[in-house]
């Protein structure tokens, strides 16, 4: 499975599904649906935080959040 | 506070700019209270109306969704949810973004399916207008069943507006939106039976199912309505999670269409800037030394660009103690006032200035959106030592007071995260430390440029604030070893957009949080002024008088002068009031960190709030002396040890009292808050002993090696 967690810097995923129904919850809440198309601004070093930019949200979440989310490389 | 005046209660997503529009309605007329039981701030205003009729305002914490997991949300749930709670709102006015329209109509939804007559708010119409978004707010409006209006907390467009909508007698419940599904339904009937409220109204359907998802916890309902919840929810195998997901998905499913309808699509040109600015703002190498940056010129600029406002102050209550003195003679009333009263307050309003400085850069980051980038930032670092990137926020707004740091940790999910981070909070050089600072860091380093720019107490005074973040940093590592959790933390945190502060916000967050410490700390200052001035003016028996004769047989014996001999008779007799027994019954503990019984004296008054040092100072000098307009600094350069004829306060005594204020938990204030937060005695009192102990051990090894 492709994860969020695998998007390089400046790449953009197709969120396809959520791992589990709490991760699932917490990411809908910020309007990250499946079918949003999400791109990785940037993380942090030393397995830091992402930045995830999607419609007009701006969103830091941490890598292993990032990896329930399964997506489609864009 | 009844329930026969009409509350208007403002809701919306955090960052919605929900705040600003309240300031924007009430402006000056808000209160700031706690809601009962809980510390989380209450905040209400009203504003009159062209009729002349005052309309109640109720600002709630900004919440995501009616199932959150974090204190402050759970809070908002609780009232909105009761029908019966004193401050449900009769109408809502839901303030939402116009850029996250679709994310924030989420709650909207909700908040309308709880029946509540509602306003929706679209805030922040300027920004969109700059973005080119136009909104079809009649579609909208005919598709949510509630008035849409489209206002500005900035610019004030469309204030009349939506006013007009908030007066309106019209208190019509808007249709439901989300239907539940059969088990649901049955469900929340069930519940809704076994709840009866007070008022004799059911609950309706999705009310109750909110409450079915949340009788755990949620407040307002009797210890046997919750005990039959729990077993129509077992009974029916009711898996909440997958409600909320179910629920959430079909909401937007069926406004995501109107959206797309109604609202055309924005330009990215704001979102755009944002990013720009953080692609040099949260950059993996330069945020952090931006950050570092930043936090090292708010500190120079704390102790460097403060000295003229305190100066003022100073002559001021300096003035007002000669005016005291003169207009009421010598008696007690006079010195009472002037040595007790004066002297106590005056310590504390000199730090205003500070205080007013480090709220307001603090409100700024707040309010432009930097925080959130801080936690972006720093989580990574922070989780290793078992905190969250939120505790950042804490541990910056600690540098200002420990109390609204303690409170904004409310905001974390993560219990054992949260904790320590309440732990640690107060050893963070709070603002209260500065006065002690700064009237003892002359004693150690002197006042002097170096490189032309930075001055050298400057320098001192951010090692001291360093000192304090390791000693912060070094104990959470030590919580997070000892405090067990398997409980799942996050971090997922909004960045919102940049945005120009609203003054009218940062003023007003100021005033409430200056206020607060004023009140709060001057409360304390005054009852122990008047307390610590009756036991240094009084003492036991006949003793004060005995010391006063033998110093005046001493005094003419040695053949010392006028002045020598004043002080000499003054510091005797405080030496036989009861502070004088008080301080030197405790000297042989604190002896081996250098303090005389006299600083005793202040430790002991300290223990109710640190700042209380400066002004037993000022309380204990100013009796000791007749010398009223020499600054505490001064007076205590001239402090010499009656016995050895050596100056008192050497860079060893002041390095120790430095380093014992640093770390020493002495605030009463946030030992309370400790205990409301953590709802237990066990906490604070942990805190206390070991910020204690930490002060005594590293006071010890510092004078030891000094001296």
């Amino acid at each position: 499975m492709t994860s969020l967690n695998d998007l390089k810097k400046g790449q953009k995923g197709r969120i396809l599904s959520f791992e589990n129904l709490e991760i699932e919850k917490a990411f809908l809440i910020f309007g990250l649906l499946p079918d949003v198309t999400v791109e990785l601004k940037r993380k942090m070093p030393f397995g830091g935080s992402l930045y995830l930019s999607f419609n007009q949200t701006l969103l830091a979440v941490r890598r292993s959040e990032a990896a329930q989310v399964s997506i489609e490389i864009q | 506070m009844s329930k026969n005046q009409k509350w208007i209660g403002l809701v919306g997503n955090p960052n919605s700019g929900k705040s600003s529009l309240f300031n924007h309605l009430t402006g000056l007329r808000q209160k700031v209270g706690n809601f009962p039981g809980v510390t989380v701030d209450k905040k209400t205003g009203t504003y009159l109306s062209d009729e002349g009729e005052t309309i109640n305002l109720i600002d709630f914490p900004g919440l995501y969704s009616l199932y959150p997991n974090s204190k402050d949300e759970k809070l908002v749930v609780n009232i909105l949810a009761n029908p019966d709670d004193a401050f449900y709102p009769d109408k809502i006015v839901y303030v939402l973004d116009p850029l996250q329209l679709e994310r924030h109509l989420l709650l909207a939804t909700q908040i309308i399916d709880l029946g509540f007559p509602t306003i929706i708010a679209i805030n922040m119409i300027d920004i969109a207008k700059e973005n080119q978004l136009s909104i079809n707010t009649a579609y909208l409006s005919k598709k949510l069943g509630a008035p849409v209006v489209q206002v500005s907390a900035r610019t004030g467009e469309g204030m009349a507006a939506l006013k007009a909508h908030i007066e309106s007698k019209d208190f019509s419940k808007p249709a439901p939106l989300y239907s539940l599904n059969k088990e649901h339904k049955k469900i929340a009937k069930e519940v809704a039976d076994a709840i009866q409220s007070k008022q004799g109204a059911e609950l309706n359907d999705y009310n109750a199912l909110v409450v079915a998802n949340h009788y755990d916890w949620i407040e307002g309902i009797s210890d046997n309505a919750r005990q039959n919840a729990k077993h129509i929810v077992e009974l029916n195998q009711f898996d909440k999670l997958d409600q909320q997901v179910q629920e959430t998905m079909k909401r937007y499913d069926t406004f995501s269409p109107w959206i797309a309808k109604a609202v055309s699509k924005p330009d990215d040109s704001n979102k755009f800037i944002s990013e720009r600015i953080d692609r040099v703002i949260t950059h993996p190498i330069a945020g952090p030394l931006i950050f570092f940056g930043l936090m090292f010129l708010i500190f120079q600029g704390l102790f460097s660009w403060t000295g003229y406002p305190m100066d003022l102050i100073d002559g001021a209550f300096a003035w007002l103690g000669d005016s005291v003195k003169y207009a009421l003679g010598s008696g007690w009333v006079s010195s009472l006032i002037a040595d007790g009263i004066l002297a106590g307050i005056g310590g504390i309003v000199i730090f205003i200035p500070q205080i007013f400085f480090l709220f307001l850069v603090i409100s700024i980051l707040e309010e432009i959106g930097y925080m959130s980038r801080a936690v972006y930032m720093f989580d990574k670092l922070l989780q290793g030592i078992g905190l969250n990137g939120r505790s950042i926020v804490s541990l910056i707004s600690g540098g200002a007071c420990a109390i609204p740091a303690i409170m904004s940790t409310r905001t974390m999910k993560n219990w054992k995260e949260r904790l320590n981070t309440i732990m640690v909070t107060p050893l963070i050089s709070c603002s209260a430390r500065i006065p002690v600072y700064i009237v003892l860091i002359a004693f150690v380093v002197p006042d002097e440029t170096v490189g032309g720019i930075f001055n050298m107490q400057g320098l001192a005074f951010m090692g001291l604030y360093l000192i304090s973040i390791v000693a912060a940093l070094v104990s959470a590592f030590v919580f997070k070893l000892i405090l067990k959790s398997d409980q799942k933390s996050y971090l997922m945190i909004e960045l919102p957009q940049y945005k120009k502060p609203i003054w009218k916000n940062v003023f007003l967050t100021i005033k409430e949080k200056l206020w607060a410490f004023i009140w709060e700390a001057g409360k304390v200052i005054f009852v122990i002024s008047i307390i610590l001035w009756f036991l240094a003016s009084f003492g036991p028996k006949n003793k004060m008088e005995l010391a006063q004769k033998e110093a005046m047989t001493y005094s003419i014996e040695q053949n010392l002068s006028p002045e020598e001999t004043q002080n000499f008779i003054a510091a005797k007799k405080i030496e036989a009031s009861y502070a004088g027994h008080m301080g030197k019954f405790i000297e042989p503990v604190i002896k081996p960190l250098g303090f005389d019984w006299k600083m005793g004296i202040a430790l002991i008054t300290s223990f109710a709030a640190r700042e209380v040092f400066v002004s037993t100072m000022a309380t204990i000098y100013s009796i000791g002396s007749e010398d009223n307009e020499s600054t505490i600094r001064d007076r205590l350069a001239k402090e010499v040890n009656l016995d050895t004829g050596e100056k008192v306060y050497t860079p060893a005594v002041a390095m120790s009292l430095l380093i014992f204020y640093l770390f020493a938990m002495q605030c009463m204030s946030t030992l309370a808050i400790t205990k409301r937060e953590t709802n237990s005695w066990k906490w604070p009192i942990i805190q206390f002993s070991y910020m204690t102990a930490l002060a005594y051990i590293a006071s010890l090894v510092v004078y030891q090696l000094m001296r």
